[in-house]
């Protein structure tokens, strides 16, 4: 009479995170991309483990040497180690990457719930303003408030963070505000979410414990793909002069300085090392984010 | 667990439902879904609404829970009175307070109803630690016992489980253990077996019993299935077009259908013993498209009794019909010989 169990004592209850956990694991990109991001991440926190030097002390004697046993990366224009520059570049790059990432995910995954979740009015406004938003490309817009509002060469770190986190999370949310409101409009029509409101669960309670669980896994992943292309975009305003000042150590500033002309041709190191540290670092990020996608989603397995 | 009973009238019934109205208003029109449809429940009783698809069963339930997506649907008219008091003129923060401890529903598809994200052990617990302020320990020990009420076996290995490492029934067992978690008065079971393959149907039913007369529940089973009914329900409430069609007690429903529509159903029902190569019975035709009803009688276009009568104007109330049970039909001709005489028919022919 009794009904088959279909779990055998082997198999265990497995959580969707243990199960993503053990898909990932087998690839060897996301160790490749675990890595790297650990490396960088490092580099960011404590890059006196890297580097014995310090960027900012330089010798012009040194301008534009190349690679040696002395200084692995060689020399820039200013006779600075370029090694040394590039690990303390690291910190603003993964710093602003990183707060503009996770603050565009948490403004727009929570616009993005209540506009999918209430509907009506109050999705008709905010997904007029997101429209607003999104119509000004996020780079134009950067390079726009970057140079209505410059930031002085004495800001400190945190100054100039923020405000380049700022400007990029205020053109940025748009995309994650779409996703959310998407997933979380998907989401409810769903009988648990019917069934949780039949047995007592209040809206808010409906929301966080049965909607939003259950949208969440597209923001994740897009998340951790922006990240990438937001450390871009900010070596692409230091490129361009509009994002961190010159006095503090980034890579966008030091792709910049490296790109004058006849530069290229006769020192290409100064330009190499910097731009690929950026590509890996903005590669890493990108692969984790498509890993952690094919681990969180049952049909591509 | 507790005893229901001392709540006692001045309510005249558990559950009392009078001339529902529900509408759904869309782009292109508005469906009237439930026409004034009105039953009542007792303490320990089974009604079973019974009806095809589109008829409004499941609006009903959705109606008496509050849970009835709105928009696009409106309760228009009627009262929804939870001994005595009625539950529409309730402010939401009261009704959604009841949902639980008073009301309670399980669906259909219990896949679907559990959410897939959490372990099913969380989500009983989670009905004891919202409604009843238990620590995580305390919920966890009540959601295990309450695992093993509803027969799990290993309930203690599998309240990590998620969802969808259970079979179909299990799963049901589950919904079911979440539904009764907080000791309603009232379940509504919403096609609580339709999912589910023959052999569990039967041992799923058997635990909704058990568990109703245990529990002093009233229990509302919504069904299009004739034959789950037969063996649970104490009475039957026939759905059609958003109207009841009938009511009786399940006996001399399925002993002598009164109604043109309940004769209908019950002749579509394969019997054992039927002539070989014989074409089972069906009503013709669909049911009405409730943008465009008809006027009249709403089963008319399908009636094989339909007279001009039944054709215009309003359509029938449910009126008290002469029989030794209390039973209720809605049909103009339903004291007609001729209707009579074929339910007689429909059943089999033996008593003529």
């Amino acid at each position: 009479m009794s009904e088959i169990v279909t779990t055998t004592a082997a198999e265990r209850p497995r959580s969707l995170g243990a199960d993503a956990w053990d898909v990932m694991r087998r690839r060897p990109l996301f160790w490749v991309a675990a890595v790297l991001v650990v490396l960088f991440v490092a580099m960011a926190i404590a890059p006196e483990l890297f580097t014995t030097k310090d960027p900012r002390s330089c010798d012009l004697a040194f301008s534009r040497q190349l690679p040696s046993a002395g200084a692995i990366f060689g020399y820039d224009f200013q006779g600075c180690d370029i090694f040394a520059r590039t690990v303390y570049g690291a910190r603003a790059s993964i710093l602003v990457g990183i707060f503009t990432a996770l603050a565009a995910a948490l403004l727009g995954g929570l616009l993005g719930t209540l506009a999918g979740y209430l509907g009506g009015a109050v999705d008709a406004v905010l997904s007029r303003i997101a429209d607003i938003f999104f119509s000004i490309p996020l780079l134009l817009g950067a390079i726009v408030v970057g140079s209505v509002v410059p930031l002085s060469p004495n800001s400190p770190l945190w100054r100039c963070v923020i405000q380049i986190v700022l400007v990029l999370v205020l053109f940025g949310w748009p995309n994650t505000f779409r996703l959310m409101r998407g997933s979380v409009m998907q989401v409810k029509p769903n009988e648990y979410v019917q069934a949780a409101r039949a047995l007592g669960a209040n809206p808010f309670r409906v929301t966080t414990s049965h909607i939003v669980p259950n949208a969440l896994t597209p923001l994740i992943v897009v998340s951790t793909i922006d990240l990438g292309s937001y450390i871009a975009t900010e070596a692409t305003l230091s490129f361009l002069g509009v994002g961190l000042p010159g006095t503090i150590v980034s890579w966008g500033r030091d792709i910049s300085a490296a790109s004058g002309i006849g530069y290229i041709r006769n020192a290409p190191h100064m330009l190499l090392f910097p731009a690929a540290a950026l590509c890996l670092t903005v590669l890493a990020f990108i692969i984790l984010g498509e890993v952690v996608r094919d681990a969180l989603d049952p049909k591509l397995r | 667990m507790t005893t229901i009973s001392e709540n006692q009238p001045p309510f005249e019934h558990l559950l009392d439902v009078r001339d529902l109205h529900v509408e759904f208003r869309m782009r292109a029109g508005v469906a009237k879904a439930i026409n004034g449809v009105s039953f009542h429940l007792d303490e320990r009783e089974t009604l079973a609404i019974l009806g095809e698809s589109g008829s409004g069963k499941s609006v009903t339930a959705q109606a008496i829970m509050g849970i009835l997506d709105s928009p696009p649907g409106y309760i228009t008219g009627g009262q929804v009175l939870f001994q005595g008091a009625d539950m529409l003129k309730m402010k939401p923060k009261a009704r959604a307070a009841m949902r639980g401890p008073k009301i309670s529903m399980i669906f259909q598809d219990a896949l679907s109803a559990l959410n897939p994200v959490f372990p099913v052990g969380w989500q009983i617990a989670e009905m004891f630690r919202i409604h009843r302020d238990m620590n995580r320990t305390d919920a966890m020990a009540q959601a295990i016992r309450l695992m093993e009420r509803v027969r799990i076996p290993g309930a203690k290995e599998r309240y990590k489980a998620y969802p969808h490492q259970f079979s179909g029934g299990m799963r049901q067992r589950i919904m079911i253990a979440m539904a009764i978690a907080l000791d309603p008065w009232i379940l509504i079971a919403d096609e609580p077996t339709t999912a589910l393959d023959v052999t569990v149907q039967a041992q799923i039913m058997d635990l909704l019993k058990e568990l109703q007369e245990e529990f002093g529940m009233g229990l509302i089973l919504i069904t299009h299935d004739l034959g789950v009914v037969a063996n649970v329900a104490d009475r039957i409430a026939v759905m059609y077009a958003g109207r009841l069609m009938e009511t009786a007690p399940v006996g001399a429903l399925y002993a002598n259908p009164r109604h043109p529509y309940t004769i209908g159903l019950l002749e579509s029902v394969p019997r054992l013993d039927s002539k070989l190569g014989e074409t089972l019975p069906a009503i013709g035709g669909l049911p009405p498209n409730l943008l465009r009803m008809p006027a009249g009688c709403p089963f008319n276009p399908r009636c094989r009794f339909a007279i001009d009568k039944c054709r215009e104007g309003v359509p029938p109330d449910l009126t008290d019909l002469a029989d030794s049970v209390p039973r209720r039909a809605a049909c103009w001709r339903v004291e007609d010989p001729a209707v009579t005489a074929e339910a007689r028919i429909a059943v089999g022919g033996d008593q003529s």
